[in-house]
């Protein structure tokens, strides 16, 4: 999108490239193609128009490798021309709300840095228009004067439209008509000015309050312009003369916001509190030049500075406006004083509650105490509880146990009493020192205190307990929220709930077989702990710690206890067969139920098969057309496994979830779900029912305020009220890196779609046929042809059939890796993916980039020298390659690949030294972090089979199997359809 | 005696200058408030309630101000209006000597003059060195058939000018002779307000810098992947609307039907909660809460 003769217009670019006319821009996307991407544009006129971009000797540079080759470099400007579509501002506000946040439209349409950029000048257009920050303003474009309602840029923002300048890609004043000879040099600033100016009015003028058929007649030039603001007609209508005499009214009533911006200086205020018994605090004027924001000067020395003529005019008038806010500085003034002054305790607070805000917003700088402004550090009056179980709790404690809750005041760490409020009640000034530290108390907060001391002590439950301790609880004060004073016997729980690194170890399960890593002993121990409890926790480790084995031992654990009750485990189809096989393998005597595929029972008939087993797996899918028969069973537990899949709270899949009763609750993911507020309380309302109170009180409490101000108070409340549930390790973090070995290998077993299991049925099928009537090399060359097609339909239809076909949804082992590269991204690490074919190579790298729009790199066999080196430097260097797919024979030997720390082997070469190369082009000097190496394989297939086979070799001193395929060859057919048969279970 | 004269009913003036306050005074600030002293002083109550009553229907088509004078074109009953001068009487060059040499003295009362604010100690200025700071007389012609002085149109536009002074406290320096980059001049200041800037262009708009090419490199051309996310200050909806139009005052001579600030009020309302959801974005929060 860019901004050319104060409008916006639309253009695109596309990865084919067209034979076009020379000057045309080899990627320009045509109308139609951007009509099918916005179909909002439909009457909109369409032209050709020239971008101004860096050009090599070949021709423009593309906006990315995503497009085409980006690795040259440029020698001049040129201009190239490109379908635009003119948009008004109506029609492109509409398409930056679609873009805004989000890195694809939907896959392979990416919004262009520049259109993340406008979509941010659009919020800021926004937040100007919410807080007010404009006037009625006349803007004159030859003879027409314009109504308009411009931005204010002072105060607060007076920096941002330089900022947000700096930061504008060039791109988006980089349009000119074909006809123009001449490169645009609009600066980006005027540019910006433009278009946010048109937003600004925008948004405050539509809809119009003014409707009707345009009124050209008015008694006066003002009724004109207050008509030109509210109506959809922005010409003022009058006189030339009237006309631009208003203009010049206009230009008079803005003057002070024209001096406050133009001033070469910002004044600032800075409140220093008694250094000694004393009750004198010190307000200092101070001058902070904007060319150099580093220096404070005394505001005194360029007033008493007669020489100084410009900067005293403009001191004259900041301290003047600042003597308007602040009466102190007013009186100040009066006598002669402009480098500071003094005021007691009063007069501090009153600075400190009301003029540092009023100044704040007016521009000023205020600079206060530390005490003052560090966030929740503002030590205040708090309501305070000591929680004791009464003789109604007998027995065995549980979140259900009634409580009593005593209650007191404290300050601090400090009880206060009775006495002591009334003595406060008494003082006049509302700034107290106690030992060295200034608090506030307010006249209501003393008044509050005073009334929770009287009522002394009410009644809850346990869980109310949890719930106030995490700040999330109603207590029956306006006293902030103190903590839990002291709890007799709760202390330990409560302590373990806030901090988990007091937990003790559980015991693992006789049955559990492998080693836990400690952070793995700790996570184990925390799900136990909630577990016990009956609390429902997030277990969110990065992709690679583990989280499926932390969860199975706690099922082992449950099991062995004794515990009767079936979980009810729900993950997205593609990973089930990995449940299945991790249960296997570390927890073999759990009996693990997989309710999946057209056999699936249900009704009585699966309450039956269900009693039978420990877990059963399912997936979101399934769950939703089961629903009726999975409620009417009794579950111990209901876990969910890569739980983003329920955060939209409002969808079927999450009501369905949330129908399922059970006695406890647990979700895992590898995404961060603290990054969207919506979705931690989606997952939370499934975890904790009512923690963080409904949609709407949520959204209400944290979401809007969290939103204004992302660094505030409420974001740090909402972390601890949450924190207790959530537990998130990274494989950064430095206590888990001593933990990881320096590689981790994983296997990642996929689901097969329908398709590829008839595809590789039927494969198989005409195989045999052949294999049953020849022998020799030939029989040779049909088995080894045979596997490539095997592998070629696990690797993806597409690949099989060669028909550049469709990719999405059509290969498990795809939509596999799809998931978990998506949580790669998330973290900003680097990926490398090898494949032995080439064409899977190419699709791969399609896929992806459409799938995450960012340009994915790609080396193979005919990639030239010097091309490969410019990918392996990109690929080290430049952040916005994550992923590079490489197909090289040798695994690419010689190449140092360090920048990545995931690898992915998406197909086998059943070859472990050979895998082992390749994955060491980022296993070797120079990796710093450890690495995570996934080799993919689609379950119940001759993939799962051969890998199962090589794994007991490596235990065998000496084996049939041999490294590669070869030796498959020397088997018989029945050995053959052995291994090569699909097993019953794998269709997804 | 008989003079020819039969009372008409003004005729109905429409865009005209118009008080913004419709009852009491016609100066919200001490010194506006001061200013009308003058005029209460001497002018016979009966002229001064029909003045009032043209300034606030719009009567006075035109003003214009000199140093130490002020004309207005006043609506009367006849079709066509009647001239009207006001004098103030100018303080001479030595005079002002006197005010200037205490003034230095005291830079806070400039200090706020500029910022719009008269304070009070700049009466105790003028009288401690024996003058007085707004006119203690008055002095109107007007060519209308009414032998009063000063008439009822003279009055209509001396309580503008209070309403003007509202908004611009140094336009009493100007009324008294004194021009007021002189006056600055005299403090060792440079007036802040810079005619020159006078270029059509809003005032809020940032100052033009200069072109600026298109750059060669691609990736500031192009905006690097990640770089181009803005800082947008956080947003809510301020409890007190309009308070910018609010601080800048009284638009300078107002003519509009409706009163400005209430017109402009309604419109700043209704468009916080628009902006607030343009601010927002998705409402399911698609922007990261976490940095």
């Amino acid at each position: 999108m860019a901004a050319m003769e104060g409008s916006l217009f639309l253009w695109g670019e596309i990865s084919t490239e067209r034979s076009v006319e020379s000057g045309e821009y080899p990627w320009s996307a045509t109308p139609e193609e951007l009509r099918k991407v916005f179909d909002i544009l439909r009457n909109n006129s369409v032209f050709r128009a020239a971008i101004w971009a860096p050009t090599t000797r070949k021709g423009p540079v593309p906006s990315s490798g995503l497009i085409a080759d980006v690795t040259t470099t440029p020698i001049r400007v040129s201009p190239w021309g490109v379908w635009v579509f003119g948009l008004t501002y109506g029609e492109a506000i509409t398409i930056l709300q679609m873009i805004d946040g989000r890195r694809t439209l939907t896959d392979g349409i990416i919004p262009g840095e520049d259109m993340v950029w406008w979509a941010g000048v659009l919020r800021q257009a926004g937040s100007m228009v919410a807080r007010q920050k404009y006037l009625p303003d006349v803007v004159p474009d030859d003879d027409v004067y314009m109504g308009m309602w411009s931005p204010a840029f002072i105060g607060e923002e007076a920096e941002w439209i330089s900022t947000a300048a700096a930061k504008m890609p060039a791109v988006g004043r980089a349009l000119t008509r074909m006809e123009i000879k001449a490169a645009p040099s609009t600066p980006a600033v005027a540019t910006l000015w433009h278009v946010i100016s048109a937003m600004v009015d925008y948004i405050v003028r539509n809809p119009p309050t003014i409707t009707g058929r345009r009124r050209a007649k008015f008694d006066s030039i003002h009724d004109a312009w207050l008509y030109s603001l509210r109506s959809k007609h922005d010409a003022i209508s009058g006189k030339p003369a009237l006309k631009s005499h208003l203009a010049e009214q206009v230009r008079e009533w803005h003057r002070p916001i024209m001096i406050t911006t133009t001033s070469p200086f910002r004044l600032s205020f800075r409140i220093e509190e008694p250094e000694d018994d004393s009750d004198i605090w010190h307000i200092r004027y101070l001058v902070r030049l904007k060319d150099d924001p580093s220096m404070l000067v005394p505001a005194d020395i360029i007033w008493n500075d007669t020489e100084q003529t410009k900067l005293r005019g403009h001191l004259f008038f900041a301290l003047g406006q600042a003597a308007e806010i602040c009466p102190d500085i007013s009186k100040n003034l009066s006598l002669g004083g402009a480098g500071g002054h003094t005021t007691d305790t009063e007069g501090a607070y009153r600075f400190l509650v009301d003029e540092a805000e009023a100044l704040r917003q007016a521009g000023y700088d205020v600079i206060v105490p530390s005490w003052w402004t560090g966030r929740g550090n503002r030590r205040r009056l708090t309501a305070k509880a000591h929680v004791r179980s009464t003789s109604a709790s007998s027995g065995i404690l549980n979140m259900n146990s009634i409580m009593q809750f005593d209650w007191e005041v404290a300050l601090g760490d400090d009880t206060i009493s009775m006495e002591e409020l009334e003595a406060m009640a008494e003082l006049k000034s509302s700034l107290v020192r106690t030992r060295g530290m200034w608090i506030v108390v307010s006249a209501e907060d003393i008044r509050a205190a005073i009334e929770l001391l009287k009522k002394g002590h009410t009644r809850g439950s346990l869980r109310d307990a949890v719930q106030m301790e995490m700040g999330m609880g109603a207590i029956p004060s306006e006293l902030e929220w103190g903590g839990i004073s002291s709890a007799d016997d709760l202390s330990d729980i409560m302590e373990t709930i806030k901090d988990h690194t007091t937990l003790e170890d559980a015991i693992q399960p006789a049955g559990f077989v492998g080693d836990l890593r400690p952070y793995q002993q700790r996570g184990y121990s925390w799900l136990s702990f909630l577990r016990r409890w009956g609390l429902g926790g997030c277990l969110a480790d990065d992709m690679g710690l583990g989280k499926t084995v932390q969860m199975l031992v706690l099922l082992q654990a449950d099991c062995e206890s004794g515990y009767k009750k079936p979980a009810l485990l729900l993950c997205p189809t593609s990973v089930i067969n990995n449940w299945k096989r991790e249960a296997a393998r570390f927890v073999p005597d759990l009996r693990v139920m997989i309710h999946h595929g057209s056999g699936r029972t249900r009704g009585e008939e699966m309450a039956k098969s269900v009693a039978g087993c420990d877990v059963v797996v399912t997936s979101y899918g399934l769950l939703l057309r089961d629903v009726e028969s999975m409620q009417k069973i009794q579950w111990g537990g209901v876990i969910l496994d890569e739980a983003q899949n329920i955060k939209n709270s409002e969808t079927k899949q999450a009501h369905a979830v949330r129908s399922i009763q059970s006695e406890y609750r647990f979700a895992l993911t590898g995404t961060p779900v603290e990054n969207s507020l919506t979705d931690m309380w989606s997952i939370m309302e499934f975890l904790n029912p009512g923690f963080l109170g409904s949609r709407e009180s949520f959204r209400k409490r944290f979401l809007l305020p969290i939103q204004s101000d992302p660094d505030g108070e409420v974001i740090g409340k909402l972390r601890r009220a949450t924190g207790p549930f959530i537990l998130r390790r990274l494989k950064t973090d430095r206590t888990i890196i001593s933990d990881l070995p320096d590689k981790i290998e994983i296997k990642e077993y996929c689901s097969m779609t329908k398709e590829q299991a008839t595809l590789y049925a039927s494969v198989l099928r005409e195989a045999e046929l052949i294999l049953a009537e020849t022998n020799g090399i030939k029989r040779r060359g049909i088995i080894l042809a045979t596997l490539s097609k095997l592998k070629q339909v696990c690797n993806h239809p597409a690949h099989f059939l060669r028909d550049n076909s469709a990719i999405l949804g059509r290969s498990g082992k795809m939509e596999r890796l799809r998931e978990m590269l998506e949580e790669v991204a998330e973290s900003g690490d680097k990926t490398l993916i090898f494949t032995q074919f080439v064409e899977m190579g190419h699709m791969l790298k399609q896929y992806i980039q459409e799938a995450l729009g960012r340009e994915v790199l790609f080396l193979h066999g005919g990639t030239t020298r010097r091309q490969r080196d410019i990918v392996v430097e990109r690929f080290g260097d430049d952040d916005s390659v994550q992923v590079l797919v490489v197909s090289l024979k040798a695994g690419g030997t010689g190449l140092n690949l360090t920048a990545a720390n995931h690898v992915f082997h998406f197909d086998r070469w059943w070859n472990p030294a050979v895998e082992d190369q390749a994955t060491d082009r980022a296993f070797r000097i120079g990796q710093t972090r450890n690495v995570q190496v996934r080799k993919m394989i689609c379950a119940g297939t001759f993939e799962e089979k051969i890998d199962q086979m090589i794994e007991q070799k490596k235990a065998m001193a000496e084996s049939v199997v041999g490294t590669g395929e070869a030796w498959l060859t020397e088997m018989s057919n029945d050995e053959l359809h052995d291994i090569l048969a699909l097993s019953q279970e794998v269709v997804a | 005696m008989w003079w020819g004269y039969t009372r008409r009913t003004p005729r109905k003036v429409k865009g005209g200058i118009r008080l913004q306050s419709t009852r009491g005074e016609s100066a919200q600030s001490w010194w506006g408030k001061s200013w009308n002293q003058t005029l209460y002083k001497y002018i016979e109550e009966g002229r001064l309630g029909r003045g009032r009553s043209y300034a606030r229907r719009g009567m006075v088509r035109f003003i214009e101000i000199k140093q130490g004078v002020a004309r207005g074109v006043v609506q009367g009953s006849m079709r066509s209006p009647y001239i009207c001068t006001i004098k103030v009487r100018q303080l001479n060059r030595e005079a002002w000597g006197r005010v200037a040499d205490e003034l230095v003295k005291k830079p806070g009362v400039i200090a706020k003059m500029m910022a719009g604010q008269m304070p009070k100690e700049l009466e105790d200025i003028f009288g401690s060195v024996g003058l007085s700071l707004f006119p203690d007389h008055m002095e109107s012609d007007c060519d209308c058939y009414d032998w009063g002085n000063p008439c009822k149109h003279a009055a209509a536009v001396y309580l503008i000018l209070a309403q003007e002074l509202d908004r611009d406290p140094m336009l009493i320096m100007r009324l008294r002779g004194m021009d007021q980059k002189n006056l600055l001049g005299m403090m060792g200041v440079d007036p802040v307000w810079d005619t020159a800037h006078n270029t059509g262009e809003s005032v809020l708009a940032p100052s033009v810098s200069d072109p600026e090419p298109i750059p060669l490199d691609a990736g500031t051309f192009w905006g690097r992947a990640g770089s181009s996310i803005l800082p947008v200050t956080p947003a809510e909806v301020p409890t007190v609307s309009a308070v910018l139009p609010r601080k800048l005052g009284v638009f300078p001579f107002w003519r509009g039907e409706e009163t400005f600030i209430d017109a402009l009020d309604a419109v700043y309302k209704d468009a916080s909660e628009k902006g607030m959801e343009y601010f927002l974005g998705d409402d399911d929060g698609s922007s990261p809460a976490t940095k």
